[in-house]
């Protein structure tokens, strides 16, 4: 084949591919149209956004009764823009059998003319969302789904179960809320609460920083600058001169005032005690203690009490008598401590009649006040305290016996010890101990057959150091009875300290390897005191 | 004019003594804690000082030897509560304090020891 067959082969074949493809794409859209149509066939209902125009090219006949009009321009029969589907279809049948033309359908999107294939787009987004589905499924109450979900779409989205009423409903979710409604409300509260005592706080620190410095001077004054006689004599009118009018009525200043004066009474001595404490009362700062005896608060009816006695206020006796028996420790203690030292009671009855048992604490201050008494004003009856129905109050009478050095009522130990409890028993006989009082060894030979234990080591420990030949006897019966290694040790502690030969003796006798151990420790300089 | 330091934590005593001294002519500085106790000391030049044992931040100890280092013959009064430790006092007392005068006390008899010690 020459080059110009070639060009003639050239062209037919390009005019094969104008003629093919124009029609193929006719071919493609007529079958997408109709793809469309059986489609939308099946929605019975219209679809929002979607309408149609039928148009008919019909020069002869009047269309007019299919309610058709004529255009001016070309001259085709154009219908109204119709939403459904069906009726439009329906129209271009009944035409089509009328007329024998088939007519021309337009798809408009929106109120503008579509192709075939953007209608097909636009009907797949509303089938991808939902807004169409593929099939014409009537539900069970008649009506069809797609429909239903176009119909869903034009209404406003409102849940079906409001929050309200699914919370109000839900009892573990309504617990849940009001507990963390009351937590809330509960913390709010507190860090109100706080913010405004730490406020307060720091207000009344300030204040009482304030009063101090006002204080200093008018004490001074006072203190250096007249004499106890002249103080005696001033009237209240005359102290009231030396301070701030307004600052005397308040409270918080009387008490910086009452603060200073007993830091002073405890730092200071001589006449200026006396001084200081008819300042207090000058001022009617004894007033404003008693006054806090009436107060609701443990802490400021204890600050009263304090002050009462730090300041001998002896007419308030009678007020703080009855906080002794308070259910509050603070206030008892003080109570009790406040009447020892004011009330001139020298037969204890505050002590004797204390129904609460008395702390270590509690017998070490009330030991300093009755030491302080007994030697500087009378002497106390510590043996009132041995009557007492509480079993602490007798115990701190025997311990009184030792502390204070009253081996005259050794005696009276003796007759109460055969009735005394294990603990009473194991006080008494440090007494006996630390006064060698030899009278009560009769019943503590009798009470070495005791069965409490610490009784009988107590016991055993006395009799090493006023022991007599009976208890070297009977302490060897007791080593032979079989004892536990610790009272074993004590009993051979005590027969060394009475007897050495005569343990020793009977260590050699002894075939008890223990015994032998402990002989060795206690003869052994360096162990002895291990 | 003598100056006379005080070294001591309770304010209310410290102006009362201030008071007290003052009356009897002297020049009174005061220092509250051990810290500013030293600076008082460095800067004064007192001619008696009257130290707490019990201070804070420095002990009333310490107080005395650094007195002892720049004023070897300063006197020197010891305030102290009788319950503090003896080992303490006697501890002062080696480090060359002039005088001790337990708490409680009678601040008249403190001006008389000072006035003495400022005379001789």
């Amino acid at each position: 084949m020459n080059g110009s067959g070639k060009r003639h082969l050239l062209k037919l074949f390009q005019l094969l591919l104008i003629l093919v493809f124009p029609l193929g794409y006719l071919h493609a859209q007529d079958s997408l149209r109709l793809k469309i149509e059986s489609r939308l066939f099946e929605v019975s209902q219209e679809i929002p956004g979607l309408s149609f125009v039928l148009q008919v090219q019909e020069n002869d006949k009047d269309l007019s009764v299919f309610d058709l009009n004529r255009s001016a321009e070309n001259g085709i029969w154009v219908s109204d823009t119709i939403a459904d589907f069906k009726s439009i279809a329906q129209l271009k049948d009944t035409v089509f059998l009328a007329t024998g033309h088939e007519g021309l359908l337009t798809f408009l999107i929106f109120g503008k003319e579509a192709e075939a294939e953007a209608t097909g787009e636009f009907l797949e987004n509303l089938v991808r969302n939902e807004l169409l589905l593929k099939n014409d499924i009537s539900n069970a109450n008649g009506f069809e789904e797609g429909a239903l979900l176009v119909m869903a779409s034009k209404v406003p989205f409102t849940p079906y179960h409001k929050m309200k009423t699914k919370i109000l409903s839900d009892t573990k979710m309504l617990l849940l809320v009001s507990t963390l409604v009351l937590f809330l409300i509960a913390s709010v509260i507190l860090v109100s609460i706080m913010y405004v005592v730490k406020v307060k706080k720091g207000k009344r620190d300030l204040l009482t920083q304030k009063f101090k410095e006002l204080s200093f001077e008018p004490l001074s004054n006072l203190l250096f600058e007249h004499s106890l006689e002249e103080l005696k004599n001033f009237d209240k009118k005359r102290f009231e001169s030396f301070f701030p009018v307004d600052h005397l009525k308040n409270n918080l200043f009387k008490d910086v005032m009452i603060m200073e004066i007993i830091s002073l009474n405890k730092n200071m001595k001589g006449d200026f005690k006396s001084k200081l404490k008819t300042i207090y009362r000058k001022l009617e700062l004894d007033l404003h203690s008693i006054k806090k005896l009436s107060s609701k608060k443990w802490d400021v009816i204890t600050a009263g009490i304090v002050e009462i006695n730090e300041m001998d206020v002896v007419e308030a006796v009678e007020k703080v008598k009855k906080f002794a028996g308070s259910e509050n420790f603070n206030i008892r203690s003080n109570a009790v401590a406040t009447l020892l030292n004011i009330s001139n009671d020298p037969e204890l009855k505050v002590l004797v009649n204390q129904d609460y048992p008395l702390s270590k604490w509690q017998q070490m201050v009330y030991f300093r006040i009755i030491k302080f008494i007994n030697n500087s004003q009378e002497k106390v009856r510590v043996d009132f305290l041995f009557e007492s129905k509480n079993e602490s109050v007798r115990i701190f009478g025997y311990k009184l016996v030792r502390y204070l050095g009253l081996f005259e009522l050794l005696d009276i130990l003796l007759i109460k010890y055969k009735n005394a409890t294990i603990v009473e028993k194991t006080e008494m006989i440090k007494c006996f101990d630390a006064f060698s009082y030899q009278d009560a060894l009769d019943l503590l030979h009798r009470d070495l057959y005791t069965s409490d234990k610490a009784l009988f080591l107590g016991i055993v420990g006395v009799l090493q150091n006023i022991g007599n030949p009976i208890s070297e006897s009977l302490l060897q019966e007791k080593l032979n009875s079989g004892l536990d290694f610790e009272s074993k040790k004590a009993v051979m502690q005590s027969l060394n300290a009475l007897n050495p030969e005569d343990l020793a003796k009977w260590n050699i006798q002894s075939k008890d390897a223990e015994v032998h151990q402990i002989y060795d420790h206690l003869i052994d300089p360096v162990l002895i005191n291990v | 004019m003598k100056n006379i330091l005080i070294i001591e934590d309770d304010r209310l005593i410290s102006s009362l003594l201030n008071f007290r001294l003052k009356k009897d002519g002297y020049h009174v500085t005061m220092a509250e804690d051990g810290l500013t106790g030293m600076d008082a000391i460095d800067a004064s030049e007192p001619d008696l000082i009257i130290t707490d044992v019990m201070i804070p931040f420095k002990t009333g100890i310490e107080i005395i030897n650094h007195a002892r280092k720049v004023y070897p013959k300063v006197p020197i009064i010891v305030l102290s509560s009788l319950g503090e430790e003896e080992s303490t006092v006697m501890e002062a007392f080696n480090l060359g304090v002039s005088d001790f005068v337990p708490k409680p006390f009678n601040p008249n008899e403190l001006a008389v020891r000072v006035r003495r010690l400022i005379n001789n």
